[in-house]
């Protein structure tokens, strides 16, 4: 059985088809890969994934359960995670908190034992310290860690943004854009910390991404949407050669 | 000299009840951008069951504040869950109507049930004064002071130092990432208004306690200038409202005491006016940009 099946996943915006009958089928340890112009509907199939959207039609399942219409909070605590196209830290919280948030469901505690300072509390919250710091050494982030998270570099605001998802434990984790706005070295550097921390935490990643070093590099299997209609699926170097993907990426010299 | 220390004395406690309920506010507008109009209610309903715990219950003070904060708690998440959430995602002036019509509603419930007659509040403890200086302090000052710093002292540790705390702060920074992150935004903010409200119901015990009389319409003007001092520290910012609190009660004392006992309300509007035109996101409050 997949991990994540999509099945018909169809979004309309009043009279706009975003996404048009979206299939995919991912294994456990995947690396798949989301391509496509701007405006294809990506980050929509991200959304629809994540509950953040309804989808109009289709079915979506996790581990064979139906997710479609559970609310985003429900689905993050069923294994999925994502990172955003535009950065959406908590701006204002320092680095530490806003990794700590993340472990929100995995707290056991009760307000009354927090107040109260009962053992469970003192445990939790030490769990939550340990595994906060393990993953900002991780991410090279530790000595950041009382810092704004809105006063860090971008780069390394992206890499705070992998690491929240990572807190909220998943299964799977999707990145929308990790390298966006990255220089070379950086999108090396990031290509090689997506594929260590996906053996070291056993994930499944489903990631958009424009950069196609890092795409045809990472990647297994990729997808290509246009105008919401998926027009190729396949390894890299199918997709290479595919020819209507270059005429949807034409003008464009990535490939 | 004296006379400042005295009116000093006076001011704080009274502006420690009004940053209880300020807190209230604030944290409710930093989380959901709505100002509860039915707070100061809220407030008036926990001095009354503050009063049947005592006088029908034979509570002890302490019994009696605690169940009072539990049972406003209760209705403050019933409010929001009632009024309010069916209401949040439509325009903000049709959620801020709803809060005035649930003041109203709660208001004429009460004067309904307990008749618009002021009582006067059973004797929990009996007066002790303490002259210090030639400064006058008593009993019940004292525990005014000390039961509204120990719930502040609480409420800054549930908010910055644990779990539902940081997730009241996410919701506020940015509710749709909130939920990313498997936090239910609904219960934590059904958790922000239990919380107010539960300060709400201290201060009415408190006040019930220190002006010894409760009326089902003494919620309005404490709401407001609660209301005012929440805007005055900066709204949203839960240190702002304690300051706000503080400011306004020794602001209401030293003008009682300098003029006339009738300015004293007005002088919380005049406050009001002046930081809107001088630094309208308060004391402590940043200018921000409304998100579009």
């Amino acid at each position: 059985m997949s991990l994540l099946e999509v099945r018909d996943l169809t979004m309309q915006f009043g009279g706009l088809t975003a996404v048009d009958r979206f299939n995919l089928n991912l294994n456990e340890g995947d690396i798949v890969g989301l391509i496509g112009p701007n405006g294809a509907g990506k980050t929509t199939v991200f959304n629809c994934l994540t509950g953040m959207y309804a989808p109009t039609s289709g079915e979506i399942l996790l581990s064979g359960q139906r997710i479609n219409g559970l609310h985003p909070y429900e689905i993050t605590r069923l294994g999925m995670a994502r990172t955003f196209q535009n950065i959406r830290l908590f701006k204002q919280l320092t680095v530490y908190d806003n990794i700590r948030i993340a472990f929100h469901s995995q707290s056991r505690y009760n307000l009354a034992a927090a107040v109260f300072r009962l053992p469970q509390y003192a445990k939790d919250e030490r769990e939550i310290l340990e595994k906060t710091e393990e993953l900002l050494e991780i991410f090279g982030l530790y000595e950041h860690r009382n810092e704004i998270a809105s006063s860090l570099p971008y780069g390394e605001q992206r890499q705070l943004e992998i690491a929240r998802a990572l807190a909220t434990n998943p299964k799977i984790l999707l990145l929308d854009e990790p390298a966006a706005g990255m220089n070379p070295q950086e999108t090396e550097g990031l290509t090689n910390l997506i594929r260590w921390v996906k053996e070291r935490f056993g994930l499944t990643v489903f990631l958009i991404e424009h950069d196609m070093r890092l795409v045809m590099k990472l990647c297994e299997r990729i997808v290509v949407l246009d105008y919401g209609i998926t027009i190729a699926e396949g390894t890299p170097e199918e997709i290479q050669n595919d020819p209507q993907v270059i005429e949807a990426y034409l003008g464009e010299e990535v490939l | 000299m004296q006379e400042v220390i005295q009116q000093l004395v006076n001011g704080i406690s009274l502006g420690s009840i009004y940053g209880l309920i300020a807190l209230g506010y604030t944290m409710v507008y930093g989380i959901i951008r709505l100002i509860n109009f039915a707070h100061g209610d809220i407030y008036m309903i926990g001095a009354f069951v503050g009063y049947f715990a005592i006088r029908n219950f034979n509570l002890s003070f302490l019994p009696a504040l605690l169940v009072a904060m539990a049972v406003c708690a209760a209705l403050g998440t019933a409010i929001e869950r009632l009024a309010y959430r069916p209401l949040r995602n439509s325009t903000r002036i049709a959620a801020l109507i709803t809060a005035i019509g649930v003041s109203f509603l709660i208001q004429n419930a009460a004067l309904l049930a307990w008749t618009p007659d002021p009582r006067s509040y059973p004797d929990v403890f009996p007066l002790r004064t303490y002259e210090i200086g030639g400064v006058f302090v008593d009993n019940r000052q004292i525990t005014i002071l000390s039961v509204a710093v120990a719930l502040m002292v609480v409420l800054h540790y549930i908010v910055n130092f644990t779990q539902i705390g940081r997730a009241m702060r996410a919701v506020a920074i940015d509710a749709d990432t909130a939920r990313l992150m498997g936090i239910d935004v609904d219960r934590v903010i059904s958790f922000t208004f239990a919380l107010g409200s539960a300060l709400a119901a201290a201060a009415g015990v408190l006040v019930g306690i220190y002006y010894n009389r409760i009326e089902p319409t003494m919620g309005a003007m404490p709401g407001l200038k609660a209301f005012v001092a929440a805007v005055l520290g900066g709204i949203g910012v839960i240190p702002g409202a304690m300051l706000g609190g503080l400011v306004m009660g020794v602001a209401e004392v030293a003008v009682v005491a300098l003029t006339a006992s009738t300015w004293k309300d007005a002088v919380a509007f005049a406050i009001l006016i002046v930081i809107l035109l001088v630094k309208p996101a308060g004391l402590l409050g940043r200018q921000v940009r409304e998100k579009v």
